[in-house]
């Protein structure tokens, strides 16, 4: 192998240029320019049966479990980042398709041009690019009236392991033609195919958009508050409750709504609101609410690497480990409030700080932080709690500490086989992301 | 194929009042509502529980017999079309909802349940499930989620994908997995999307989760005259482009408002192009949009306008646009109903291009569609009783698919590929996006018995493409093994 490894990097640099191709441990980072240039990396690739890890703005790496390559077998690390251009936007017909290399920021601006946009919310919009915010299904608040990701792709370009270019779905919105492979591959992780095109039904941006804050000591009336709006003819585009930070016991739980329509229904919708909520404490809210799950993210990475500092500075073995781990779970709607309420007790129970929030539709985000065994015990007994219920818990940070025997989605699938042969169809000798996703697939 | 002790394993199985074997009976089950395609099953057998279709699935995959799901067989491109001597799983008599949960929206069914009848189940509670195809009093789930059904009002709501949260399936070799879930995002590959508008081909679903949705505070109902398709279609991209989602945006041109005149008396104005548009959500929203609908009509030379304030009022507009398709035979002796999808920009252009392919041809055709997301719904009118014009017309409604493509588009925008647009999907899609759409297709069914030889160009075999996993060289040297 090693013998070859000169030459298999000129095999690279001939498809995506020498200046696009830097040999760092373990193997090479390539940065291709083009689908076409894409598959020609993944053909090499495949036939020589190295492992692939493809990267946008690597965000979200921790989400998935961790692929390392080793000295002796090389690896390569395909980047999207040169992809990076609004191929096309038809605003009449409210669609565009989109490099996947694309910032989700950068594309947004450039439909906004238009007045338009993807009604998604993503984490880190500025940074992450269109192809890993696909990979990893990332949604946020907008969820609620706009549907995830599945809802507003309409089609898709991909590379496959063995340098087939394939699409699917294609440039209209309703549309039925064949297999909707464009959903199989959104929160594939990368383990199916490379993104390298995204067709997307966009929205207009919303003229006026209001948001609204209610406050409580009680979780209680603010779950009840959600609901009800829930249950009313009223439109709102995103609704979440927020945690109260327990450090601070004055510190209220927050119940936030946006609203966008015309100018004269949001007044309405405004109006009912506080009405509604008349013994709560109610207020204006900038966009800044909305960050709320970016935050438990920082938070937490804030955290961790506080205690990385503190830990380097004392003598190895002095103190107990230190982890802050996030976490998304997913529930029904009417589940996620006792949720909140009981990741807060058993966080203090247990001598753990915590944070999170809940989307209307059932998906939180939440972390944990404090001693990382008292965590690993924890985050056991909400997943089972949650799977319990029908829903799922899944680790979103990195957890060398936490580690063993915790599984990042737990969950038994009976779908998982199925999984595995849907893998092994498409990318037969297991390239593409090795080991990352459910079941080490 | 179907030997004497084939059929009594299966009497077993499913009971003898839930097997039908003779000829005359058989034969209600030879074609769906594209009635061009007919083959007699060897059997029907009408399972009542998941198990039995287990059992019986499992019998077909160890004999290697073709199997088929059928629902209500309103299906309009030969989906539910039987397999020669294959077998047709009718889920007629799984019918029951299981479960109702207002408080989060959702509904779980059994996949024989008639659409309509999901809404019956909850509209006590103000909720509806928007998916809405115009079959809706018979069509059931298993089939709308075989198809990802659409309706008049998916422009809004989405379509059934967008409504089917998890479903419960038997795969081809008669393995149960459950995909997805009544939470969202549940973890691993979204099989659930993959699953809803594959038709039939990745297996048979048993049982599915539905998200319901809440009826909107007001409706309000449009019908818009105007002396041309171009100022119809212009209209429409008012709308769109300035930021309004109507619930619906329906248009009919001369040839259709005739036909339905004549058969359900709707009180159309008889014009070029009738548009449809329907707005819901709350009533100041509505007001205000719809006063923004009658402007642009205005702007655009509609020569009228009516609203629909009342139930009674509304329902005699929608009257005429879903009784269409029915109408046709008023006049003409037989129709080819396409399905194709355009760009919404590129409406009044290829309308324009589909009437002058119809009179080269010497047919006449008419068109009631979905304008709002491009939904094209040509009819092309023939009299099989001139020699050579069904060919003609059949020929002129592929071509018409065909200039959908060309424009952007696609060739199904709800009625499914099937048996009748097989050979069109390789004109829309290339060799290997199908080719990796098989592979996907052979993970499910590798030995291709579930309603074999439908949505594909070609019969193919699974062994033709990807084959077996073969230890990659490396790998098997201990060179490159995966983690
Ligand atoms: C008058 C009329 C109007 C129509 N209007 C519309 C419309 O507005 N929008 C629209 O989208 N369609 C429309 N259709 C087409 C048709 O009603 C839909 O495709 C519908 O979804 C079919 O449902 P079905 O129960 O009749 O299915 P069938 O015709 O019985 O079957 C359709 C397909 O689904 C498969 N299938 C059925 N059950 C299952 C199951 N449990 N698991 C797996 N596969 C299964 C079958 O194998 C077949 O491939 C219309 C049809 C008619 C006749």
């Amino acid at each position: 192998m090693a013998t070859d490894l000169p030459k298999l990097e000129a095999e690279f640099a001939a498809i995506a240029g020498a200046e696009n191709v830097v040999a760092s441990e373990g193997g090479w980072l390539v940065s291709p320019a083009s689908t076409e240039e894409v598959a020609g990396v993944l053909r090499i690739a495949n036939a020589r049966g190295l492992p692939v890890k493809v990267i946008g703005a690597a965000t979200k790496q921790d989400w998935f479990n961790p692929l390392d390559f080793h000295a002796g077998r090389p690896g390569i690390v395909l980047r999207t980042g040169r992809m990076h251009s609004v191929r096309e936007h038809a605003a009449q017909d409210l669609t565009a398709i989109v490099d996947a290399g694309c910032a989700w920021g950068e594309m947004q601006r450039q439909l906004a041009q238009q007045g338009q946009r993807v009604a998604l919310d993503p984490l880190w919009p500025e940074r992450a690019t269109i192809g890993g915010i696909v990979a990893a299904n990332d949604s946020g608040a907008l969820r609620l009236r706009y549907g995830s990701l599945r809802d507003l792709i309409i089609g898709m370009t991909i590379v496959l392991a063995d340098g087939s270019i394939a699409r699917s779905g294609g440039k209209v919105v309703k549309n039925v033609a064949g297999y909707d492979m464009h959903k199989l591959m959104t929160g594939a992780a990368g383990t199916l195919g490379v993104i390298t095109q995204v067709n997307f039904r966009l929205h207009p941006v919303e003229q006026v958009v209001r948001t609204l804050t209610v406050r409580s000591l009680d979780l209680a009336p603010l779950e009840r508050l959600m609901h009800e709006i829930s249950d009313s003819q009223m439109v709102v585009n995103a609704m979440q409750l927020r945690l109260r930070a327990e450090a601070d016991g004055k510190e209220m739980h927050a119940l936030d709504v946006m609203f966008a329509a015309g100018a004269e229904c949001v007044e309405e919708q405004a109006k009912w609101l506080r009405l509604s909520a008349m013994r709560l404490h109610v207020e204006e809210a900038g966009r800044g609410v909305w960050l709320a799950r970016q935050s438990v993210f920082e938070s937490a990475s804030r955290r961790e690497a506080a205690s990385r500092i503190a830990a380097a500075s004392q003598a190895e073995a002095a103190s107990p480990m230190e982890a802050a781990s996030v976490f998304k779970v997913s529930l029904l709607p009417q589940d996620i409030a006792r949720f909140l309420a009981h990741l807060q007790a058993a966080a203090s129970g247990a001598g753990l700080r915590c944070a999170g929030v809940a989307q209307a539709t059932g998906l939180i985000t939440a972390s944990l932080m404090g001693d990382a065994s008292a965590s690993a015990a924890l985050l056991r007994s909400l997943r089972a709690e949650v799977e319990s219920r029908s829903g799922s818990l899944a680790l979103q940070s990195a957890l060398p500490q936490i580690g063993p025997g915790l599984d990042r989605w737990g969950a038994s699938i009976d779908a998982l086989p199925l999984m595995r042969r849907v893998k092994q169809a498409l990318d037969p000798n297991c390239i593409l992301n090795p080991g990352r996703f459910v079941g080490g697939i | 194929m179907l030997n004497q002790a084939i059929l009594e394993d299966l009497g077993r199985m499913v009971g003898s009042d839930g097997i039908i074997l003779e000829r005359e009976q058989l034969q209600t089950y030879e074609c769906d509502a594209l009635t061009a395609f007919r083959v007699v099953p060897g059997a029907v057998v009408l399972p009542r529980t998941t198990a039995q279709v287990q059992e019986v699935v499992r019998l077909c995959a160890r004999h290697g017999i073709p199997f088929v799901a059928r629902g209500a067989g309103t299906g309009l491109s030969g989906g539910a079309l039987p397999a020669a001597g294959g077998i047709v799983i009718s889920f007629a008599r799984m019918t029951r909802i299981l479960e109702v949960d207002i408080a989060n929206q959702r509904v779980a069914v059994e996949p024989g349940v008639i659409n309509a009848h999901v809404t019956n189940a909850v509209a006590d509670h103000g909720y509806f499930y928007a998916p809405d195809p115009s079959s809706q009093p018979v069509c059931t789930i298993g089939g709308n989620v075989a198809e990802n059904a659409g309706g008049a009002h998916c422009l809004k709501y989405g379509f059934t994908t967008t409504h089917v949260l998890g479903l419960e399936v038997v795969l081809p070799d008669g393995e149960l997995v459950h995909l997805g879930g009544a939470a969202l995002d549940a973890p691993g590959y979204d099989l659930t999307g993959l699953f809803v508008g594959s038709e039939g081909t990745l297996g048979v679903a048993t049982k599915a989760i539905l998200r319901i949705v809440k009826r909107p505070e007001a409706v309000q109902t449009l019908l818009a005259a105007f002396h041309s398709s171009t100022a119809a279609a212009d209209t429409v991209s008012g709308m769109i482009s300035a930021g309004m989602l109507p619930s619906a945006i329906e248009m009919m041109d001369r040839l259709s408002i005739q036909a339905t005149e004549a058969a359900v008396h709707a009180g159309y104005p008889l014009c070029e192009a009738l548009l449809l548009v329907e707005l819901d959500g709350p009533v100041s929203e509505v007001e205000s949009q719809m006063r923004m609908v009658r402007d642009l009509c205005a702007l655009h030379g509609s020569s009228e306008v009516r609203v629909a304030q009342t139930a009674d009022e509304r329902a005699l507009i929608w009257k005429g646009r879903k009784a269409a398709f029915a109408a046709m035979g008023r006049i003409a002796k037989n129709y080819i109903l396409q399905d194709g999808v355009i760009p919404r920009t590129a409406l009044a252009r290829v309308l324009r291009q589909i009437e002058e392919m119809g009179a080269a041809a010497g047919l006449r055709i008419a068109n009631v569609f979905h304008a709002g997301d491009g939904n094209l719904h040509p009819m092309v009118l023939y009299d099989d009783r001139i020699p050579g014009q069904e060919e003609i017309a059949l020929d002129l409604s592929y071509r018409i698919l065909r200039a959908c493509v060309d424009a952007g588009g696609s060739i199904t925008g709800e009625h499914g590929v099937g048996k009748e647009k097989q050979q069109e999907m390789g004109y829309m899609f290339s060799e290997p996006d199908l080719a990796t759409m098989q592979r996907v297709r052979c993970a499910f069914d590798p030995k291709g018995i579930s309603n074999p030889d439908k949505l594909f160009p070609r019969p193919r075999l699974c062994a033709e493409k990807a084959g077996p996993y073969q230890p990659h060289p490396l790998e098997a040297s201990g060179v490159a093994e995966f983690f």
